[in-house]
């Protein structure tokens, strides 16, 4: 993609920009706000927003916008710090997140180590638009020429004459200091990248001259909040030009950028990035297996599961354009060797030159026991302990993150061993073993509300592969969900059809991705009336997106606290940065 | 996995003559030569030197002085310039004309040094020419007598040749190295019900793919192999199973193509085999034969120097052995037998077969 290369316009600098570069400053500019944190919360009314948020860059965006502006060959020669998890996705934890020092010091590192491959030698020509008239000297024309550029794709927005001033100063300073103009140039780029104004999605609101009363996000953090809603990536220069000329707060201009955005293969990465949030696929970080009793469940294995599931839901969702509960019974997938071994499936072998490593479409029978995503490695593995199937983990897991329901940690006194003794010759199964724990009032009253779900999962062992016996005693896998009975997790999944939470739940989860905030009561009629659209639209998810992106409820926001909103920023040119949020 | 459940595909047809309502496939994971070395089987001076003890009786019978002979193996053991002398030595202790020759590849142009052999009652196979001699062996688990097994009684006393099944000498270990960087090879098998007796069909194959192992070195279960097409490696016997056992309704002339680091094409003649199928779903069997004695000499004389000091010990003298122990298909002219009498252990567990150009949608082993 290259942003940067392809970019030869003037930026036009916003006269109400406010975050300030150089050594310190404290922000709070009149007519807008800069919101770095906030909640829900909000007081009733016809229609109440909730407070908008800031969000920290997840690993993929971070990657994703460095490959768009500089190329895809930059190594970030960094790492993350984890995400946290709140309301069921982490895009709601990534407006809970600070910095610590630690994660600074990578962000630090990161920063030093892509801006010194931008001005390679084998880079600079191509990413940097201007040559200073002196190598060792400062130019401070180049310097701005580059820095305004750089810095509105960086930041999503056009710096302030302020900053864009004070990264110029750095960079002059910096090239005296270093006898060199790229070096000190790089000082300042290395400055953007680890400040928040890059980590952080920063909301800003402004009165909507529209509705008196109301506000809204600014057209920059509009652009944001829809490049990232549905390409999990920075505006495009496309999407920033809208922002600037105002047509992105035109319906017209919006749904121009919506549609064109929907349009695109871009999309599917927004997609894969929502549904590996929903479906929590980042325990694939930490899953392990008992090597000794699942030896054939290998990392690839692992890794293989979470793509199969992300390539069945892209190739329903997106490329058939079906029905999103259908992937609950779905028997069209993509395989692997590794996962086929695991499925004990033949898989033919059509890669390129007989390439064993290829996925491959494939479909189960119509009398194979396994449908829909339930019954996929990603599903039943994921959500079972190291050396056995969870009837209750993987109930769990279904009520929360595929229902949006939730289910009370367990007691602290629980006594897990007779669940865990899986070699009890007198509770064979799992469903033995949990109907005896089950004896135990203050246990049975949450386990009914996941077991009678996970009994139809038993015939996948803890691996994800399929039995019909445990300990040699018949499974039995009939079960329920919310009073309607199955025999199996063919069952299962067709109840999940049925299910009125499914669709409900994948509305609620997509909005919250979008906006990464948990949906505010005020906020209720307008996720009943998206229900209701998706019903009307056959559950066909880019429809979805494309009502959330274009809702002008999407955008809104409840008043601004400036109180609350305060922020010191410290930002310094040089390898000295440090991040103060208040 | 239940055993019910290898149910598959059966684009690998089974024989016309067999009613093939059962297809089960596997992947071979272990395919090694079955000796039965037991202690005192090579009589009692033991089982043949070490490569120390051998090349020190070599550089000795080259006329070294004992102090000579002593200074080169120290320096040999230890790793020191003396040994590219002792190498060179003993790779070139043929003689033709006087002149000095590579004794790997010209060992009739080295004294046959007498090699012990096996001595020993016991020995795994089959009676594969019919008749019951003196010098032939009774198969340690089925009691069998006659038992032509020439390989063992020409190897066995190497120490790299000794072991049990299961638990082979080193040579074997060597090779079983290569699996995981060879195609593979695969056995289907076909019957109307492969729980009881009855007749059957069962088809030897290579795969264009190599065995597939997990972290702990054990086969992956389940893996899905291309049946190679090559007709140097198509087998397609009939046989029956009778009291839980499979073996060919006669014998048969196998081949397949191997690894050229053991031997470039494995032919059997008048070959059986007797083949366990397990509850858990894996087989354990024997095929024995009798197999061209210069290519497994070959097998062995392509390492050298190299297999012949960390390995199988005397090479040119295992050429003798094998040569003086050949036991079928005599030259015409010379009336040297030009075939040795062999039993290789094997064992496979489930895998797919698919034809090399599959579409890859198949049938699931859980769908009845």
């Amino acid at each position: 993609m290259m942003y940067l290369k392809n970019l030869n316009m003037k930026p036009k600098l916003s006269r109400r920009r406010y975050l300030l570069g150089g050594v310190a400053a404290a922000v709070l500019a009149g007519g807008a706000y800069v919101i770095l944190s906030g909640s829900g919360s909000v007081s009733a009314g016809i229609y109440s927003p909730g407070e908008p948020v800031a969000r920290r860059l997840s690993a993929q965006q971070y990657e994703t916008i460095i490959t768009d502006v500089f190329g895809a060959e930059i190594q970030l020669g960094g790492r993350f710090e984890p995400d946290v998890r709140i309301d069921g996705l982490l895009a709601i934890g990534a407006s809970h997140v600070s910095v610590t020092p630690s994660g600074m010091e990578q962000y630090d590192v990161m920063a030093n180590a892509i801006a010194s491959q931008v001005v390679s030698p084998a880079r600079r020509d191509l990413l940097v638009p201007c040559k200073p008239t002196a190598a060792n000297a400062p130019d401070d024309d180049c310097a701005r020429n580059f820095l305004s550029k750089v810095g509105r794709l960086l930041f999503r927005r056009p710096l302030t004459q302020a900053e864009l001033q004070a990264y110029v100063d750095a960079s002059h300073a910096a090239t005296q200091m270093l006898g060199n103009f790229d070096k000190g140039l790089s000082m300042s780029l290395a400055a953007m990248l680890k400040s928040p104004q890059f980590l952080f999605r920063q909301a800003v609101v402004e009165a909507d001259p529209d509705n008196e009363g109301s506000y809204r996000l600014d057209a920059y953090s509009k652009a944001s909040q829809l490049s990232f809603f549905l390409w999990n990536a920075a505006p495009d220069p496309e999407l920033l030009a809208a922002a600037e000329s105002g047509a992105l707060h035109t319906r017209k201009g919006l749904k121009q950028q919506v549609q064109r955005m929907i349009d695109s293969p871009r999309l599917e990465a927004s997609v894969r990035a929502f549904f590996s949030d929903m479906f929590e696929f980042d325990l694939f970080e930490t899953l392990t297996k008992d090597g000794t009793i699942y030896p054939y469940f290998s990392s690839q294995v692992a890794q293989d599961a979470r793509e199969q599931t992300l390539r069945t839901v892209v190739d329903l969702l997106l490329d058939q354009r079906a029905d999103y509960r259908s992937i609950f019974t779905t028997r069209t997938t993509f395989m692997t060797q590794a996962l086929a071994s695991v499925y004990a499936v033949p898989l033919g072998h059509v890669g390129y030159n007989g390439s064993a490593d290829t996925w491959q479409p494939f479909e189960f029978p119509e009398n194979d026991p396994r449908a829909g995503i339930l019954s996929q490695v990603s599903f039943v593995a994921l959500h079972s302990p190291p050396g056995r199937g969870s009837a209750t983990l993987r109930g769990k897991a279904l009520r929360e993150i595929m229902l949006c329901q939730k289910v009370p940690p367990p007691p602290a006194d629980v006594q897990f061993d007779l669940i865990e003794d899986t070699s009890n010759p007198q509770y064979k199964s799992a469903r033995e073993r949990l109907s005896a724990h089950n004896d135990n009032p203050g246990c049975a009253g949450c386990h009914k509300i996941m077991d009678p779900i996970g009994f139809s999962l038993e015939n996948f062992d803890g691996s994800g592969a399929y039995r019909t016996t445990e300990n040699g005693a018949p499974i039995d896998a009939s079960g329920m969900l919310d009073g309607v009975p199955f025999n199996d997790a063919l069952g299962l999944g067709k109840a999940m059809v049925e299910n009125r939470a499914t669709a409900a739940c994948l509305v609620d989860r997509v909005t919250a991705y979008g906006m990464g905030r948990a949906p505010a009561s005020g906020e209720r009629p307008w996720l009943m009336q998206l229900r209701q659209d998706f019903a009307k639209d056959k559950y066909v998810l880019p429809d979805l997106m494309l009502r959330i992106a274009t809702s002008d409820e999407f955008y809104r926001a409840a008043p601004p606290k400036p109180a609350a909103a305060t922020q010191t920023v410290m930002i310094t040119a040089n390898d000295d940065t440090r991040l103060e949020v208040q | 996995m239940p055993s019910k459940a290898l149910l598959t595909i059966a684009m690998l047809a089974a024989s016309a003559s067999v009613s093939a309502l059962e297809t089960r496939t596997y992947v071979i994971h272990k395919f090694v030569h079955a000796p039965n070395s037991q202690d005192g089987d090579c009589g009692p001076e033991g089982p043949n030197e070490d490569a120390d003890k051998l090349y020190a009786r070599y550089l000795s019978e080259m006329g070294k002085s004992p102090a000579e002979v002593k200074r080169l193996i120290t320096g040999w053991i230890s790793g020191g310039p003396e040994g590219r002398i002792v190498q060179d030595l003993m790779v070139n202790r043929g003689r033709i004309e006087g002149q000095p020759v590579n004794g790997y590849t010209h060992p009739a142009a080295v004294k046959d040094p007498q090699l012990r052999t096996v001595i020993s009652e016991y020995g795994y196979g089959f009676n594969l020419d019919g008749q019951v001699s003196p010098d032939d062996f009774i198969d340690p688990e089925t009691g069998e007598e006659g038992v032509d097994h020439n390989m063992f009684r020409a190897v066995g006393c190497n120490q790299g040749f000794r072991g049990v099944p299961g638990n082979e000498g080193t040579y074997w270990a060597y090779n079983l190295q290569l699996t995981g960087s060879e195609p593979a090879w695969l056995i289907s098998i076909s019957g109307e019900n492969l729980n009881e007796d009855g007749p059957v069909s069962i088809t030897f194959n290579r795969s264009y793919e190599h065995l597939k192992l997990m972290a702990n070195g054990d086969p992956v279960p389940n893996m899905t192999y291309r049946v190679d097409p090559d007709p140097r490696s198509q087998n397609n016997f009939r046989a029956h199973i009778i009291d839980g056992t499979l073996r060919f309704d006669e014998p048969v002339d196998f081949q397949i193509q191997w690894n050229p680091l053991v031997m470039a094409e494995l032919h059997l003649s008048r070959a059986q085999l007797r083949m366990t199928l397990k509850p858990n779903g894996s087989l354990e069997a024997f095929l024995g034969g009798f197999q061209p004695w210069m290519s497994a000499y070959w097998g062995v004389a392509e390492g050298g120097y190299a297999k012949e000091e960390m390995v199988v010990g005397d090479v040119p003298g295992l050429y003798y052995t094998l040569k003086n122990l050949a036991d079928a298909d005599p030259d015409p002219s010379t009336g040297q037998n030009q075939s040795i009498s062999a039993t290789y252990h094997f064992l496979g567990v489930p895998a797919f077969h698919v034809p090399a150009t599959s579409s890859g949608r198949a049938l699931s082993r859980a769908a009845k």
